[in-house]
């Protein structure tokens, strides 16, 4: 349970990432499944996510290749696609996160999110969902959480801000382990 | 020693294409993303954007002749296009693509007009630039990644 958004007056003017999370007592965290998550290295000192499963929807070519260009630096192991329906049949447990495009008209991103959510009854094997937005208004961010997404970025995105929106949501579902 | 005068060259082309507006920090964000794995990112990245965005300029074109104006369609394509646009860090183009769907929002035949005109003058102009400063990229030979102060 939590809520995530960024909010920005504008180009150059900065953004603020601001987030109200929901946090579990240590007691209580002790499922024997708990899947094994892929741990997070740092290479040169930059954070980087070896192996991680990641699939993305997104219908716009150029967004496509830009994303994947960013995860496959990071690291990641990445499959694209580039429709709701081809996302639903192509999305497993072995996907640790589905990045998806909602701002696209003709492309149900919110309804999308929802279908992952019933594929996957068991909570630990459902992928973490992160929703690509071209701008984030409380619509959008409302929207987003009410689907059960797990967090809301600004296109285009960078380098340093995928970084961070990777390690945070790993690190939400899993203790952060030092390397 | 023959490479440095064409990469200072090079680095001279690149800054301007920022100064003057051209391009953007999304950009520097692609530069980033080049290496070793991916030695020509850039100019792909670049090339399928020219590519892609080639049908949805003709597609506006179209539909601009059909009276009366379908905005919701012409939004739709102005919608991707200002994505890809996004992604490439091409600024004024995506500034254009802006305008243009304010004017499609407000229903404003003319001004989606004016604004398509000046859209595909900036975006003719930047492929030029690009393809030259890819150009100067490939005879000054591989260049380290670029670095910006943070």
């Amino acid at each position: 349970e939590g809520h995530i958004w960024i909010e920005s007056e504008g180009l150059g003017k900065g953004c603020t990432a601001i987030f109200i999370v929901k946090l579990g007592i240590p007691g209580r965290l002790n499922e024997s499944k708990l899947p094994i998550m892929p741990r997070m290295s740092t290479i040169h000192g930059q954070i980087a996510f070896p192996g991680l499963k990641v699939l993305v929807m997104d219908e716009n070519g150029v967004s496509r290749m830009v994303t994947k260009g960013l995860l496959v630096h990071l690291g990641c192991d990445v499959t694209m696609v580039s429709s709701s329906d081809e996302c639903l049949r192509v999305v497993s447990h072995e996907h640790k996160v589905v990045l998806m495009d909602v701002c696209v008209p003709g492309i149900d991103g919110y309804e999308t999110a929802m279908r992952i959510h019933e594929k996957f009854t068991k909570h630990h094997e459902r992928p973490l969902i992160v929703a690509l937005t071209g701008n984030t208004d409380k619509v959008i961010n409302e929207n987003c959480m009410k689907v059960g997404m797990d967090g809301i970025v600004l296109k285009p995105v960078s380098l340093d801000k995928m970084r961070s929106v990777l390690s945070d949501l790993l690190e939400h579902q899993v203790p952060f382990e030092a390397i | 020693m023959e490479r440095n005068p064409m990469r200072r060259q090079l680095a001279v082309m690149r800054q301007s294409l920022f100064d003057q507006g051209y391009l953007d920090e999304q950009f520097v964000q692609l530069e980033e993303l080049q290496d070793d794995a991916n030695p020509n990112f850039v100019e792909e990245v670049v090339t399928l954007y020219y590519r892609d965005s080639a049908r949805l300029i003709l597609n506006v074109e179209q539909a601009l002749e059909r009276k009366p104006f379908d905005f919701n369609k012409l939004d739709g394509y102005m919608h991707q296009f200002k994505g890809s646009s996004s992604s490439i860090g091409a600024k004024k183009v995506k500034a254009e693509s802006t305008l243009f769907r304010e004017y499609c929002k407000s229903g404003n035949g003319e001004g989606c007009m004016r604004t398509f005109q000046q859209l595909k003058k900036e975006y003719a102009t930047l492929r030029k630039k690009l393809e030259a400063y890819f150009q100067l990229a490939r005879q000054a030979g591989p260049m380290e990644t670029a670095c910006h102060p943070k």
